[in-house]
């Protein structure tokens, strides 16, 4: 009877979304933030705070309001079985997509947002980045309290591993931990000069290629935060992010730098994306704030390496020069081509690589 | 007239109290229309129970989405003797002895059978009816393994790429069970004709007879409940497309249909009640509703926090319960009116099962199986966990499988003692001793592969980013050496 009340028009645009049960108020909230992200990272004043405030939000969003898995591992393995149930199941499939395509999407089109402004596993990495600047530091060196803090986190971590694993609590399916301990080994092995930082960024292709094994394989791994997403309870994703968190204050957003799988995914894209941070060499008066500003080292001597880059336009909001701005490459290359090239065009400086 | 107005009350209060008596026929996949699937085996020849195992893996076939090693079994007393049956992926229904596991009679078909088979006894004579994925329906004598009669729900044809059965129930339009109701899908892959198509199908249950058949769209249906409202025989049941329906028993008209449901997996479970009865039904989105039996208007919704694969059981009482098992790792048990969260049990894996559930007796206990491989024994009345027992890894290496109706447990007494029945996805078929002095101690789950696959993840990872350091240094080096142009 109700549908039969219902209108043509509000029946082709309800039935749709039925079997999504309610979902779509989770899928408006996450398409409201991406649109939140893009309006609000226009605004030049005030630009940091308004992010954190952002992260904030998306805090929210996704520990009380979201359903799905989107943590990082899940949002991949989501995305592999929603391109599964396509041709039978559509409505389940466009729920399992929409999520991985909203982020594809605004990547091209408006930068790696979704790492600098919404993940909730890069903004905790901000809370453990804000205590390890104000930690004292050696240059050229680890610090005592670096050392001692790494050393007992991995002790801690090992012990309460072996104890947990002896009780038979922990099974092939919390191999989130073995994430964590990657983590903690990177970690320790960038702080004692065993490993270079860049190089050891191409581990993220290792991270999700093992995700895509697992996901394939059916194998159940969760992903840090997961935890909080739904209401199970997943000790071995708490944990995860516990140790996320504690090897933030060691290395500034080292889960994003070595392993995270989507970041590499979002790196990847981020060198075709419509909006990038370039460098006017003419206005740059070398003074390397831009360099220190960058959490996650994307940024080097003013050669910005687009594939780490995560789009929290910190750099530009740090450069008194207004040397970094934001640029639509897109529209700079469709005038470029309608143009005929000139002479000698001032050219953005950035990596061979991008 | 005060007199005849009581009796008036009794009487049309009469289908709700016979609905409420415990199960005493394993007439619907569940046992009764409240998926309690417990029941008493009352059997002159049984001997006391014990554990027992019997292997059905056999020939271990390729998984594919929907396959499962064993259906749900069903339990019932025929030649008096107890006895368990269960379909299996080899084609074949096996008949074991509930209490030795003695193995009495195998019936093979053209197909799989996933979907549970069904007792019937009017007193007269039993039967047993089994749907198989060959598209038939079997009527077999549960004594000795004979074929009564069969019937082709769909007609063969060449172009057939495959038909699911769910398991029928007994029941009728009126007050006699004359009739089995058998919910089927059918594709039809032919290049002029590629559909799906899906119905119920009516039977006699003397013959096999068609009685009627109706056509309820193109999602693969759950097995349906019969329930008797003021004497009129009503099917409810669920679909993958998200529909749940209620059917009238005596020509399958559509009495009233949900369309907002998520995939339904399961049949849903009735309570009846003073208001006209509670359907509750769990969705693929985790959503549990309370609805109105004869409208289908809902009365109350829960949210788990995750999948919903499984039947809903209801318990009457003093406080009506609902226990369901989610994917979010917990049996949920919920008030019935309002469906309040009452407490939760939580295990190491997503509850995908039916629950079983055991009211009589010292200690009552619902029973689930959940994907930490475990068969969980919870207090009905606490949630506190009484014990757990491993009950087998996949047989495929594979563990995220919601889309196959893995066997639920269930329940049965035999000679004062409750007993476990469970088709477990290792492919072995288990009874076990719920008795509080005969539970054997739990086999413990090895965790060997987490260890072992530490090293195999953090070695190569660790040896790649020396690698990577090794040649970026290399590079950088012999840049530096390189004399500027």
């Amino acid at each position: 009877m109700q549908a039969e009340r219902a209108s043509t028009l509000a029946k082709v645009f309800n039935v749709p979304f039925l079997s999504l049960d309610g979902t779509s108020v989770e899928m408006a909230s996450l398409l409201f933030l991406f649109l939140m992200v893009i309006v609000i990272s226009n605004a030049n004043r005030h630009r940091q705070w308004i992010r954190r405030g952002v992260q904030l939000v998306s805090f929210v969003v996704f520990f009380y309001v979201v359903y799905s898995c989107l943590g990082v591992f899940g949002m991949i393995r989501n995305g592999l079985y929603g391109l599964t149930l396509v041709g039978s199941a559509y409505s389940e499939s466009f729920y399992w997509l929409a999520l991985p395509f909203v982020i594809i999407a605004v990547t091209l089109l408006h930068g790696p947002v979704f790492c600098g402004w919404i993940c909730p596993t890069g903004s905790l990495q901000d809370v453990s980045g804000w205590i390890r600047k104000r930690l004292p530091r050696r240059p050229g060196g680890l610090s005592r309290v670096e050392l001692a803090g790494i050393m007992g986190a991995s002790l801690a971590f090992i012990l309460l591993l072996v104890w947990l694993g002896a009780k038979k609590k922990l099974f092939v399916e919390d191999s989130s931990l073995h994430w964590a301990a990657m983590l903690l080994l990177l970690c320790c092995l960038v702080l004692a000069g065993v490993i270079d930082d860049i190089p050891s960024r191409r581990l993220r292709v290792f991270s999700l290629a093992a995700i895509f094994f697992t996901a394939v394989s059916h194998m159940v791994v969760t992903s840090p935060v997961h935890f909080a997403f739904t209401s199970r309870d997943d000790p071995a994703s708490a944990l995860t992010t516990l140790v996320i968190l504690l090897a933030g204050t060691f290395v500034l957003r080292s889960w994003c730098r070595y392993l995270c799988p989507w970041g590499h995914v979002v790196g990847f894209l981020h060198r075709f994306s419509r909006l990038r941070i370039l460098l006017d060499a003419s206005k740059c008066n070398r003074c390397g704030v831009c360099d220190t500003s960058c959490d996650v080292a994307a940024i080097e001597k003013g050669v910005i390496r687009v594939q780490h880059c995560q789009f929290c336009h910190s750099c530009v909001d740090h450069c008194a020069s207004s040397a970094l701005s934001v640029v639509d490459v897109w529209a700079m290359n469709a005038k470029r081509e309608s143009q005929p090239a000139p002479a000698e065009a001032p050219q953005p400086s950035e990596s061979p690589s991008a | 007239m005060k007199l005849s107005g009581a009796l008036a009350v009794v009487a049309l209060l009469l289908p709700w109290r016979a609905a409420a008596t415990e199960c005493e026929i394993w007439s619907q996949s569940r046992c009764d229309a409240q998926n309690q699937a417990a029941i008493e085996l009352r059997a002159g020849q049984a001997t006391l129970p014990r554990a027992w195992s019997f292997d059905g893996s056999g020939r271990v076939w390729g998984y594919e989405p929907g396959l499962t090693v064993w259906s749900s079994p069903a339990l019932g007393v025929a030649g008096d003797r107890p006895l368990v049956v269960a379909g299996n992926y080899d084609h074949t229904l096996y008949c074991l002895d509930a209490a030795t596991g003695e193995p009495l009679w195998r019936f093979t078909t053209g197909g799989p059978i996933y979907a549970a088979p069904v007792f019937f006894h009017d007193g007269a004579r039993a039967m047993l009816f089994a749907a198989s994925n060959d598209r038939i329906v079997y009527a077999i004598d549960p004594a000795s393994g004979r074929q009564i009669w069969v019937h082709a729900v769909e007609d063969y044809r060449p172009t057939l790429g495959g038909a699911r059965l769910a398991s029928p129930c007994v029941g009728g339009a009126g007050d006699k069970d004359d009739a089995i109701f058998v919910p089927y899908w059918v594709w039809d892959r032919s290049l002029a004709n590629s559909t799906q198509s899906s119905g119920v199908m009516a039977l006699s249950i003397a013959d096999g007879r068609p009685l009627w058949r109706k056509a309820l769209g193109d999602g693969e249906l759950t097995a349906a409940i019969f329930v008797r409202l003021q004497g009129r025989g009503v099917l409810f049941l669920g679909s993958s497309s998200g529909n749940l329906m209620a059917l009238a028993a005596g020509n399958g008209d559509v009495l009233w249909q949900r369309a907002e449901l998520d995939c339904v997996r399961n049949p849903p479970a009735f309570l009846p009640d003073a208001a006209g009865g509670l359907l509750v039904t769990g969705s693929k989105f985790g959503t549990v509703r309370g609805l109105e039996a004869k409208s289908g208007v809902e009365r109350w919704q829960f949210r788990t926090g995750d999948r919903v694969t499984g039947s809903p059981a209801l318990l009457d009482g003093k406080t009506p319960k609902v226990l369901v098992g989610s994917y979010d790792r917990k049996l949920h048990a919920l008030s019935a009116a309002d469906g309040s969260p009452l407490w939760q049990d939580t295990t190491r894996g997503g509850v995908y099962s039916s629950p079983a559930l055991i009211a009589s007796g010292s200690e009552p206990m619902v029973l689930f199986a959940a994907w930490d491989h475990m068969l969980h024994a919870t207090d009905l009345a606490r949630g506190q966990p009484i014990f757990s027992a491993y009950t087998g890894a996949p047989l495929w290496n594979v563990a995220g499988m919601d889309d196959s109706n893995w066997a639920s447990p269930a329940a049965g007494r035999i000679r004062g003692r409750w007993m476990a029945f469970v088709g477990s996805y290792d492919g072995t078929l288990r009874a076990l001793p719920l008795e509080a002095d005969e539970r054997s101690a739990p086999e413990l789950r090895s965790n060997l592969w987490f260890w072992l696959s530490f090293p195999m993840f953090l070695l190569p990872a660790a040896g790649l980013a020396l690698l990577l350091t090794h040649r970026e240094r290399r590079r950088r080096a012999a840049a530096a050496s390189t004399p500027a142009r």
